[in-house]
């Protein structure tokens, strides 16, 4: 019997540790008992930004971690914060990383970290702009506000661009930054808004300009996976597998009843209006060269995405 | 060896001094700046402010150590003859010695790794971590030479276990 | 396991007996643990680092050194001297003075040990000088300076929103009457207590006197006032205010008491950083400690034990106090939380706990961990503040932590006390 440790920093009812627990399951009878994996949930051991170190490491032997935590090392991943993707819908971003690019960017993290990237990404969902102090109803509305951004310069010259100022404060400090007005808005996904339950920090409205879609990637240790038989190695990315789609699908539905939830709690939501949303996407991809350069993205990985992009159309 | 020390004694007021105080420059940096000029970029005020604090820290750390004004439990100290407590006190240097020296090996491990995985912060400045990491390794060499004089201090009887208690 | 816990247990106690510095023992015994446990040599070190590398921990030396310039500065002096124009009378005045600004502090800063770290510089001096004894002064200002994470804001509360879904606004609200509560007995033990304690009335200044005082004392109160502002106010964060203080505190030493010179500046800047970086490698150790914990799955084990023994809301209540009482004396607040709240929650729900009640229950126990030995940070850091004996300060705080557990059990059984104000603001929880 070969144990093995998981580490998430979500709790025990988020879709990851939910689907990670199937994923569990299915190995262990796969392998006929052999492949014992054990979850470490609610940043027990490590916080994301640290878990792709501790199990490059060995600490311990798996993480499913966001895609920005991976992104400190392996800088081709700050593209999925470009705003080549904004507006695409979780579907078409899902195919794109299910492709070449995807596996062009696991393969950077495998070679940049020393690790196993076993298989295909986790969905979190889409993250849109929430306006607490004034209602975000047009992109226009988000000249001159304060927004908070999960990390990322990505981002941060994305807002620049519209003409509003994205700010990176730690989440923590958020709820209060929320109700006391030091920000007037924030980026994030329903789940967390409602999970946080933000509504009562303030937020009223959801504007869905979909500007960004997260994952979780999957990193295994490097010398526990060479220990497995090739065989085990197979059943582990096969379980790993089977819980992709259920994992996504889960995800989705979570994120919508978050948003029927988060709409009950007051929240109201504007769509954004689809001719003006095309025309500031397509502004906004005029200043993926120099972010991409900023933010150290490998150009050719870049060029990668925007040929990938096109089939897509 | 008594002027090697006051240099650097010296060294470190200082380092502590321009480390803390360009942390709280840069922390007030960041809060006027938002209001004045708004478009200025300034993500990365918050991650500068806490590689330098963290700097301070472990040399104020190590300095601290070396006055032998760290915090104990003295509550069966202070029932002991002079003595033993001298012996205890030397005894409990070298703990700390060999606790500093596991965290040196420690701390250059992960300046070595962070180095190697090119670990760099999230904001647009993208800065090596490693400038972070590298306090813990040296702050650690610091605390071991403070902790060599000061045993040797013990044992030379140039010192007193409960001087600090006095002084103060 | 059991005989790692035998070990570790008796080299804790054995070593904190013999003097060892407290750092060097949980530093120390958590790297051999952590080695045993099959932990990485990078792991550890990262893991002091990682730890370090947070918001929250940055604020303390910024409210450290503010503290200094408050108390080189002129600004403590003639804040004590106004409250003392006032209710010097008493023999109880000043610790209430004192008690009063520790409370006003919490509500800008969500630490414990940011709290007592600078009420231990500003106003223990102030009761010595007013010839209080010393085990009352460090006691009180240790025990008052728990007060940081139960008056809000507060940072395990934050935490403990994070892991439960609570909002955290409504964790804010619900501390606020369970802080006043908690002032209010130490507000009586100090009036039981001051007269023998080397409280004595002075005579009264006079109305003029009262007047001219409260003038002395009108640039020095613009400290609070503009750091209240400001973070009430919207202009600054949370981990902002503590620069701000320090820059406010600075300029009215600078420019209004003149008491301070900028050569003087250095030394107080060090000053605090020092006694910032002498707790902050404690926490490390404990961190470290706590770490192992979590690998061991100790805490987990523990908790798990009451989650799964039958038992009704007051008896699973009390029963969760035992626990965060016993893993309090070597645990510090986001270990306790992290360590035992993800198992709980289903328990709350399935008796029928509210989890802001909960929350409540769980921070006063945090609070209680901090003043526990060994491992009890505020009564490290009032050491450390005070360079008096340990001892001391251990004997001086526990009038006040019986108040405190007076005041847990009345919290436990009236849910009112943290759920009203909550939901009278934002409607009862969903
Ligand atoms: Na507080
Ligand atoms: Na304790």
């Amino acid at each position: 019997e070969t144990k093995f440790r998981i580490s998430v920093d979500t709790g025990p009812n988020h879709v990851r540790n939910i689907t990670l627990r199937t994923f569990i399951e299915r190995l262990k009878e796969a392998s006929g008992g052999e492949l014992v994996g054990e979850l470490f949930e609610s940043g027990q051991l490590y916080a994301a930004r640290d878990e792709p170190k501790a199990v490059a490491r060995g600490d311990i032997e798996m993480t499913v971690t966001t895609n920005s935590s991976v992104a400190a090392f392996s800088a081709d991943l700050n593209l999925l914060d470009l705003p080549l993707f904004s507006g695409r819908s979780p579907d078409q971003v899902n195919a794109l990383l299910d492709g070449p690019l995807g596996q062009q960017l696991s393969k950077g993290v495998e070679d940049k970290l020393g690790v196993v990237v076993p298989g295909r990404w986790f969905l979190l969902g889409f993250a849109s702009t929430f306006g607490a102090s004034k209602d975000i109803k047009s992109f226009a509305d988000l000249k001159g506000l304060r927004i908070r951004v999960p990390g990322g310069a990505g981002f941060i010259a994305r807002y620049r661009a519209l003409g509003a100022e994205g700010v990176s404060i730690p989440f923590a400090d958020v709820p209060l930054a929320l109700t006391q007005g030091t920000i007037d808005a924030l980026l994030t996904t329903n789940e967390t808004l409602r999970s946080g339950k933000l509504h009562e920090a303030g937020v009223k409205s959801a504007f869905v300009d979909q500007v960004s879609v997260l994952y979780y990637i999957p990193l295994v240790n490097k010398a526990f996976w060479d220990k497995l038989t090739e065989e085990q190695q197979k059943q582990f990315r096969d379980a790993w597998e089977s819980v992709i789609l259920e994992e996504r699908a889960e995800a989705m539905r979570r994120q919508d009843a978050a948003a029927q939830e988060n709409a009950e709690n007051g929240v109201v939501i504007y769509e954004p209006d689809p001719e003006e949303l095309a025309k500031v996407n397509a502004e906004l991809l005029a200043l993926v060269p120099e972010i991409a350069a900023q933010l150290d993205v490998d150009p050719a990985t870049v060029k990668l995405a925007q040929d990938e992009i096109a089939k897509l159309n | 060896m008594a002027r090697v020390l006051a240099i650097v004694d010296a060294i470190e007021f200082w380092l502590i001094a321009i480390f803390s105080s360009v942390a709280l420059l840069l922390a007030c940096l960041a809060m006027i700046g938002r209001y004045i000029v708004p478009g200025l970029l300034l993500d990365w005020t918050f991650e500068v402010t806490i590689f330098a604090t963290i700097w301070a820290t472990f040399i104020a750390g190590a300095r601290v150590a070396g006055m032998g004004e760290h915090v104990r439990v003295d509550t069966l100290l202070v029932h002991l003859p002079g003595r033993v407590r001298c012996w205890l006190a030397i005894f409990a240097c070298l703990l700390g010695i060999a606790t500093a020296a596991f965290l040196f090996w420690s701390g250059w491990t992960v300046v070595e790794e962070a180095f190697r995985w090119d670990e760099r912060t999230t904001s647009s400045l993208r800065l090596p971590l490693w400038i972070y990491y590298l306090s813990l390794p040296l702050g650690m060499a610091l605390l071991a030479f403070h902790l060599l004089v000061r045993s040797a201090q013990l044992f030379s009887g140039s010192v007193r276990d409960d001087d600090v208690a006095q002084n103060h | 396991m059991t005989t790692q816990i035998i070990l570790g247990s008796a080299a804790l106690f054995g070593l904190l007996a013999v003097g060892v510095p407290i750092y060097v023992v949980l530093a120390g015994l958590a790297i051999v643990l952590l080695i045993a446990e099959g932990g990485s040599v990078g792991g550890i070190g990262q893991d002091i680092l990682d730890h370090m590398n947070s918001a929250t921990l940055l604020a303390i030396p910024f409210f450290v050194i503010a503290a200094g310039f408050i108390q080189g500065g002129g600004i403590a002096r003639s804040l004590i001297n106004m409250a003392s124009a006032w209710i010097g009378r008493f023999p109880s005045g000043i610790p209430m003075a004192a008690l009063l600004a520790t409370g006003l502090f919490s509500a800008i800063n969500g630490s414990s040990v940011a709290t007592v770290l600078a009420m231990g510089t500003l106003v223990v001096p102030e009761m010595l000088e007013r010839g209080y004894k010393r085990p009352f002064a460090l006691g009180l200002t240790a025990a008052a300076g728990t007060l940081g994470i139960l008056i809000p804001p507060s940072m395990p509360l934050v935490v403990y929103g994070l892991v439960s879904e609570t909002s955290v606004p409504r964790l804010f609200l619900a501390g606020l009457l369970p802080g006043l509560l908690q002032m209010a007995c130490f507000a009586v033990v100090i009036m039981l207590m001051a007269r023998r304690q080397g409280g004595e009335a002075r005579a009264f200044l006079g109305w003029r006197g009262v007047a001219r005082a409260n003038v002395v004392a009108l640039p020095a109160l613009s400290v609070p006032l503009i750091v209240l502002g400001g973070i009430y106010g919207g202009f600054v964060t949370v981990t902002e205010a503590a620069a701000l203080s320090a820059a406010v505190a600075l300029a009215v030493s600078l420019f209004f008491y003149k008491s301070l010179r900028v050569t003087a500046i250095p030394n107080v800047v060090v000053q605090g950083m020092s006694r910032t970086a002498a707790i902050l490698l404690i926490i490390a150790g404990a961190d470290l400690l706590a770490d192992w914990l979590a690998r061991a799955g100790l805490a987990t084990q523990l908790a798990m034990l009451v989650t799964q023994s039958e038992l009704t809301q007051t008896q699973f209540l009390f029963m969760m106090a035992g626990v965060l009482l016993v893993l309090g004396t070597v645990l510090e607040g986001y270990s306790i939380i992290l360590l035992t709240l993800p198992l709980t929650l289903p328990i709350l729900d399935a008796l029928g706990i509210d989890r802001v009640h909960y929350a409540i229950i769980m921070v006063i126990g945090i609070e209680l961990a901090m003043l526990t030995p060994p491992v009890g940070l505020n009564l490290f850091v009032m050491a450390e503040v005070s360079k008096a004996p340990f001892s001391e300060v251990e004997r001086g705080m526990i009038p006040f932590f019986i108040a405190m557990l007076l005041m847990w059990v009345l919290v436990i059984f009236v849910p009112e006390i943290s759920t009203w104000l909550p939901d009278l603001v934002l409607g009862a929880a969903r």
